[in-house]
């Protein structure tokens, strides 16, 4: 049986052990965190300056990147206080220079950032490294800082400090973090409240201001917090900030390290609507399951794109025709591992949760399956991927510049949306209207006005398809109708034929004129047609006895007219208006039998296709 | 137990709002002790008897849904209140359109529970028998002192009283087997504290409030608070 955590703070720390487990993983211990590092600074072992180097890395670009590496944790800093980090800092405090040129103030930072040292002399100093750091900080003259090798690239960046003919630099020995743990908790004096923990139930010293979590897209940029209780109005029963919510100290530090460590890491992160989505397993071998799921969200970029990441799409274009085919459980394998999804959205400075899914590999992936499937029409020759969630959510929003506009997709739908998708439940009204609408107001796809593309994303075919398929999985789901993949003549709802009705019209008007027309009945009459057939479809029958009679072909003529009266034979009256829900089955029996028209037509496969 | 009684709530939301994220409200999956407590205080309650919750019926699956709504970020300070009620001070008011939060919420749909609890005579004659008729008898009838409400007071609860022999409702997640909800909140205790903040206005003593959990494990969607507090509720 998976043992899935029921609580996301829960699951958050026990992802923190397990990576900080993890020989290969870089996660900060308590009391330490990651940061951006460029330079360092060689000392010898009596505190001379041996050398000053660049550590950056080379990226792929030939740009050089800041490494990050794991340093004490200075808490931040804010306002215009001077506040020394320990054993790395920028070269405004390590050395009494930077790029911003205010001496005075310099002059006052590495003062704090010598004397904190300094301070700690006694405790650490058996250290050699930690020695050689104070005998270079006594001496050391900010006057020159500027004769150092490469310090236009290195002023105002971070340093750290190292011995010369050691491994490790100076704060990663045993006896300076010790020390550094030793005095941080000296520092850190009024989180001495106890209580019980809501996350472990044991009696534990509280954490009144919870560490910031960075990296929800359109949250604070320097960080906001989940666990925050900002306003009077938050408040119970007289305690402040969060002590309203009781979590021990080491807790609250394993929770928001491992959610910022999810966060910057792109394999884990997808954006889906406004909200900010992380997913991990439980398990180490689980990143299979987490890189499929993660091509579920969002799209995966076409082929076309990069080329080092084209065997990367293949893998995932593979696993979602496995999916199609109700194989995708052999390919991940690991169907007991427990699967979370923890999704984001940024509220000025606090963290809203907008969804919480827990849940095992296994039963994520049957409902995937089922989604894939459900989306899947014709034609089945079609090679594109069906669309991610991201995708779906593309298609019920207008376009700006050639693409949709991703910041009108409605909040509420992309987490209902998602919910719907992992858990298996109905999918929200919201997104048939959302779709319904896009295709009335274009005509089902836009075209320009010389017929080309109108997104730039996908070409207009795609997107129909795209279209037609979100609403053949909304009507199985939802309306628990039976719609096949492609046409189905004997369709009990008279929706769908009417659809198929105006399909064949508008293929008769298009066969009729020998010139490429300006306007088909589609321009005019579809939106109404749709809504109001009663309305529209008597005029459209007249318009067509004068259409059939210019098409030359008599064959074609024959052939429409027998078309036209077989869909005829299904329908009873013409309803006065359509709710939506059939308005989408009409939909989907326009693209079913334009579908139809255009495919090649040999002896075997007349006939019906039922999926 | 014969002061045990058992009780069918249900309602369309409940939102049992989780402590650590109170501002932005994510419900408990189940729900909590306290509030089933409260559900029963709003039937029947009288000083001398406090009711302690024992088991917990799950009827419903568990599902999920998010809104957001506006609210207010401040409360009125019971100091003004005082002076107001007093004749002076300013005019009370607190105004809407300067104070907005906007402040989103995941609720449960669709719920259903049966609560098994007893109550503890704390004062007064040893009748327990008079207490558990008016309750009875008040439960059936449908008659409360409020309405009675799954979590927070916008979602209002429908209950029936089972009777002794009546047999539970079929709870839709027999079969599940066993899952750890982790800890929950059991209830709040309030401690004396001489500088706590909390006053009783009445008799002038001063109060704490601390919050007491306990392991609560689902077992075919049945929760057995008590065993959940012995397992380790740290004081």
């Amino acid at each position: 049986m998976t043992r899935v955590a029921a609580s996301a703070l829960g699951a958050l720390v026990s992802y923190y052990r397990r990576l900080a487990q993890d020989p290969s993983q870089s996660i900060p211990e308590f009391g330490f965190s990651m940061e951006k590092i460029c330079f360092q600074v060689v000392l010898e072992a009596d505190g001379s300056l041996a050398d000053f180097q660049d550590i950056r890395d080379t990226n792929q670009r030939g740009r050089k990147v800041p490494k990050r590496m794991e340093v004490p944790d200075g808490g931040g800093r804010s306002g215009t206080g001077v506040k020394p980090f320990f054993c790395w800092d920028n070269t405004g405090y390590a050395l009494g220079a930077d790029d911003k040129g205010q001496a005075a103030r310099n002059k006052r930072k590495f003062a704090a950032f010598r004397d904190q040292h300094l301070a700690l002399r006694e405790e650490a100093g058996n250290d050699d490294g930690f020695r050689a750091l104070c005998a270079f900080l006594a001496r050391w003259d900010p006057g020159r800082a500027a004769t150092l090798p490469g310090w236009e690239d290195a002023a105002g960046t971070n340093v750290v400090f190292r011995l010369r003919g050691r491994e490790g630099f100076v704060h990663q020995s045993d006896r300076v973090r010790q020390a550094w743990l030793r005095h941080r908790s000296r520092l850190s004096g009024e989180d001495t409240l106890r209580g019980v923990s809501l996350m472990s139930g044991e009696e534990e010293d509280l954490k009144r201001l919870h560490p910031l979590v960075a990296g929800v897209v359109n949250a604070q940029p320097s960080g906001a917090a989940i666990v925050s209780f900002n306003a009077d109005a938050y408040r119970s029963y007289g305690k402040t900030q969060s002590y309203n919510a009781p979590v021990g100290v080491g807790d609250a530090f394993r929770y928001t390290a491992a959610l910022n460590h999810l966060l910057a890491d792109s394999a884990h992160r997808v954006r889906i609507g406004d909200a900010t989505v992380v997913f991990w397993t439980d398990r180490p071998e689980g990143t299979v399951a987490e890189e499929v799921l993660r091509a579920f969200f969002s799209e995966t970029p076409s082929t076309s794109h990069a080329a080092e990441s084209g065997t990367l799409v293949e893998r995932l274009h593979d696993f979602l025709r496995a999916a199609r085919q109700g194989r995708l459980l052999d390919r991940i394998g690991q169907p007991e591992a427990a699967f979370y999804v923890l999704g984001l959205s940024p509220n000025a400075s606090r963290i809203n949760v907008r969804f919480w899914l827990a849940d095992s590999v296994g039963e994520f992936t049957k409902r995937l399956e089922r989604h894939i499937k459900d989306l899947d029409i014709a034609p089945a020759t079609s090679d594109d991927p069906p669309p991610s969630i991201v995708g779906i959510l593309d298609e019920t929003v207008p376009t700006k510049n050639g693409r949709p506009d991703r910041d009108r997709v409605s909040p509420l739908l992309s987490g209902e949306l998602t919910r719907a998708v992992l858990l298996g439940l109905p999918y929200p009204t919201s997104l048939l209207s959302g779709v319904v609408g896009r295709i009335r107001a274009e005509g089902f796809a836009q075209r320009d006005r010389r017929g080309r593309n109108y997104r730039r994303d996908h070409d207009w075919k795609a997107i129909m398809r795209r279209r037609a398929g979100i609403l053949r999985a909304f009507l199985i789901r939802n309306k628990h109708k039976e719609v096949s993949v492609s046409l189905n003549k004997d369709h009990p709802d008279q929706a769908y034929h009417l659809g198929r009705l105006f399909a064949a019209l508008e293929k008769t008007q298009e066969d009729s004129s020998e010139r490429e027309l300006n306007s088909t009945i589609k321009d005019r009459y579809f939106g109404a047609a749709s809504a109001t057939p009663g309305a529209v479809f008597p005029l459209l029958l007249r318009l067509h006895q004068h259409h059939l009679t210019k098409v030359e072909n008599v064959g074609h003529r024959v052939n429409r007219e027998k078309l036209v009266g077989e869909i005829c034979g299904h329908l009873k009256r013409f309803p006065t208006h359509l709710p939506i829900d059939e308005q989408g089955l009409f939909y989907v029996g326009y693209y079913h039998q334009r579908q139809d028209f255009f495919t090649k037509r040999t002896e075997s496969t007349r006939g019906v296709v039922n999926a | 137990m014969s002061r045990g009684i058992r009780l069918h709530v249900w309602g369309d939301f409940g939102c049992f709002t989780r402590p650590e994220m109170k501002v932005e409200r994510v419900s408990y999956e189940v729900i909590t002790p306290s509030a089933a407590r409260g559900i029963l205080e709003a039937i029947y309650w009288k000083p001398e008897i406090r009711w302690h919750v024992d088991r917990l019926h799950v009827l419903k699956p568990i599902r999920f849904t998010s809104l957001r709504r506006n609210e207010v970020g401040s409360k009125l300070s019971t100091r003004n209140v005082a002076l107001a009620m007093g004749g002076g001070g300013r005019a009370l008011a607190l105004y809407v359109e300067d104070d907005r939060q906007q402040r989103a919420t995941t609720v449960l749909r669709d719920v259903g529970y049966v609560i098994e609890a007893w109550f503890e005579i704390v004062a007064g004659q040893p009748n327990e028998a008079k207490h558990l008729d008016q309750f009875a008898r008040r439960a059936r009838d449908g008659r409360c002192f409020h309405r009675p409400y799954l979590g927070c007071r916008e979602f209002p609860a429908d209950f029936a009283l089972l009777e002794l022999e009546a047999t539970l409702p079929a709870s839709e997640l027999v079969g599940e087997g066993e899952r750890d909800l982790g800890w929950m909140l059991d209830d709040i205790e309030y401690v004396a504290d001489a500088e706590g903040p909390i006053l009783d206005g009445h008799r002038g003593a001063r109060w704490r409030a601390e919050p007491r959990f306990f392991r609560a494990i689902m077992v075919d969607g049945v929760i057995d608070v008590a065993r959940g507090r012995l397992a380790g509720v740290r004081a």
